[in-house]
């Protein structure tokens, strides 16, 4: 016979995770995605705020991981003084990613991220929060990419090393302007142990030849080592177009590898606006080379664009205004106007709930407010005894019974107030004897 | 030292005007002593979290020892200090935290961001009509007072 089965024997699992549940739903716990302590226990995860919140965040960490995967794909090395830039913040791990002594960039964030804490800690993320599980992958680096990217950087190892005539590239800590120095510090950079980038370029460093812009060229002064020879030098007239020459050089060396240079700045680690190249520089027509062909050697792949034909062009070396200023006086009020027209339409769109707390009282205030401030109106003079509406403590009803009520109360007080002041008269005292003695004295004066 | 950060009202007239003047924003109401302890630890946590809800809430402390501001302590049954009171558009707002006085919060805050969270449900609350609240905050982490009606 098989045993019977009664109506109490319920299977001891089931209550336990019923009895937890209970438990976690009266339980506050703090949502590290919307920054809230909330007691919803797990149903938290799929409330549209939460969701909105987890948006927001995993969108943020994807824009940094995009970063990322640019040195992912190219890896390049990385200077001391540009290692405090390159943080990330592990939005899974909850880690701070520090490469400070990393010598590629995004070494330890990209070995962070191929690891397999990290992928267990997203998937546990995922699960609490919700985010869909079929994301993993586009928040790690898979094992193909991280072995690509590691022998590029042993591809970048090797031409350093091979890479040992003359001068090795500038030390960071030695002044930005190299063309000049390049020649005295040439033994400093041999025997200076603090070389963090090394070139692509397998011969000697040389300053930026030619920039993107077809108007302006940088040829290199005379320095021992540069193959710039046959180019005519650049006479620095100006004080711009010195420290736009150092810039240019900057810029290069920073990106450590010159084909980088087709205006992608975004890879500049700490440079970003200095490494602008492609300046119109009109009235240096005159010493534009047409030795493009040596100056250019590094730079085939850039393609050169050409100048307006509208003589010499106002820019900002001249102190012009830039093109967007330049508009009519009608033109800039039909902007004022349509100013305004927005201001206006932001100003309805961004309308307040009109079921909100005090809503017509908030919306006669803010023009009484606005109007005393253009001084249409005089400011209302209000009641001394005015008060809010305030639902008090002992009392049950309306707030505006309470009010009243406490008013009542407040002029009953006065009230007994002044009759215990009318009242209060002090007085000596007098014994009961001493009453009788004169009443009696007093009654036999009258008699008398 | 947060008394200088922070507004202090001891006349009825300032805080009528900064009730009818705060519009679509809370109003953090601190009644208390700056030489009390309590109140000390409020204000700290007031000065420092003013800024960062600033967009949304406006915080002023009124002394209770001032003569006209009696008549607030009477209307509002004040009878432990610190008391906090939130507005929104003039209108009083409640919160039940559990507590036997849901018209104001008594005593201090744990931590800085305890009294944002509650700020910031008041806000939601009011935004969405309703004049009286839950708090968010666990129950071990709202102080704990009797309420004696009158003394009894």
């Amino acid at each position: 016979m098989e045993p019977l089965k009664t109506k109490n024997a319920m299977p001891m699992v089931p209550k336990k995770k019923k009895e937890k549940e209970r438990r976690s739903e009266g339980e506050f716990e703090f949502c590290e995605v919307c920054k809230l302590n909330h007691d919803q226990g797990h149903r938290h995860k799929y409330f549209s705020s939460h969701r909105r919140a987890l948006a927001a965040s995993l969108a943020r960490f994807h824009k940094k991981l995009a970063d990322l995967r640019f040195f992912l794909c190219n890896p390049s090395p990385l200077r001391p003084e540009h290692s405090t830039l390159n943080r990330l913040w592990c939005l899974f791990c909850a880690v701070d990613l520090h490469e400070v002594s990393s010598p590629f960039a995004c070494s330890n964030a990209i070995y962070h991220l191929a690891s397999l804490e990290h992928l267990e800690n997203i998937k546990g993320f995922l699960q609490k929060n919700g985010g869909g599980m079929d994301r993993v992958d586009s928040f790690r680096v898979s094992e193909a990419e991280l072995l690509k990217w590691e022998k590029g950087c042993e591809l970048l190892k090797n031409a350093a090393s091979a890479s040992s005539e003359g001068h090795i590239g500038p030390s960071p800590g030695l002044s930005k302007d190299i063309q000049y120095e390049l020649t005295s510090n040439k033994d400093n950079f041999q025997n200076n142990s603090n070389h963090t980038f090394s070139s692509t370029v397998s011969h000697t460093v040389m300053p930026l030849q030619s920039l993107t812009n077809e108007g302006y060229r940088v040829c290199p002064l005379e320095v021992s080592g540069t193959t710039g020879a046959g180019s005519s030098p650049y006479v620095a007239t100006s004080l711009e177009g010195g420290l736009l020459q150092n810039v240019g050089l900057q810029d290069m060396h920073a990106m450590g590898n010159v084909g980088h240079l087709t205006g992608n700045q975004a890879t500049l680690v700490g440079n970003k606006g200095k490494g602008s190249v492609g300046l119109s520089f009109g009235n240096r027509e005159d010493q534009r080379s047409d030795s493009g062909g040596d100056c250019s050697g590094v730079l085939q792949t850039l393609t050169q664009i050409s100048l307006p034909s509208g003589g010499c062009p106002a820019n900002v070396h001249t102190g012009a205004p830039p093109p967007w200023f330049e508009t009519s006086e009608e033109h800039e009020k039909s902007l004022t106007n349509k100013g305004l027209h927005m201001d206006k339409k932001l100003g309805k769109s961004r309308k307040l709930n009109p079921k909100r707390v005090g809503a017509a009282w908030a919306e006669k205030r803010r023009i009484e407010l606005e109007m005393e401030k253009q001084g249409e109106i005089v400011a209302k003079s209000w009641d001394a005894n005015w008060l809010p509406n305030f639902g008090r403590v002992w009392q049950a009803g309306t707030r505006k019974e309470s009010r009243k009520e406490f008013e009542i109360e407040k002029q009953k007080f006065f009230k007994d107030e002044n009759k215990s002041e009318s009242s209060l008269k002090i007085q000596p005292y007098i014994s009961k004897r001493m009453g009788k003695i004169n009443r009696l004295s007093n009654g036999r004066d009258g008699e008398q | 030292m947060s008394s200088y950060l922070l507004p202090t009202l001891s006349r009825k007239r300032e805080v009528d005007g900064i009730i009818r003047d705060t519009v679509d924003k809370v109003l953090v109401l601190r009644f208390g002593r700056c030489s009390d302890a309590a109140c000390l630890q409020l204000d700290d946590i007031l000065s420092k979290s003013s800024r960062e809800i600033s967009k949304f809430a406006t915080i002023a402390l009124v002394d209770i020892d001032a003569e006209e501001i009696q008549v607030y302590v009477n209307y509002f049954d004040i009878t432990l200090i610190p008391s906090t009171i939130f507005f929104f558009n003039a209108h009083h707002m409640k919160m039940d935290s559990g507590t036997a006085d849901h018209t104001k919060w008594i005593g201090s805050f744990h931590s800085k961001q305890d009294f944002i969270d509650v700020v910031e449900t008041i806000f939601r609350g009011a935004m969405k009509g309703k004049l009286i609240v839950s708090c968010p905050l666990p129950p071990e982490r709202i102080p704990r007072f009797q309420l004696l009606f009158k003394d009894l």
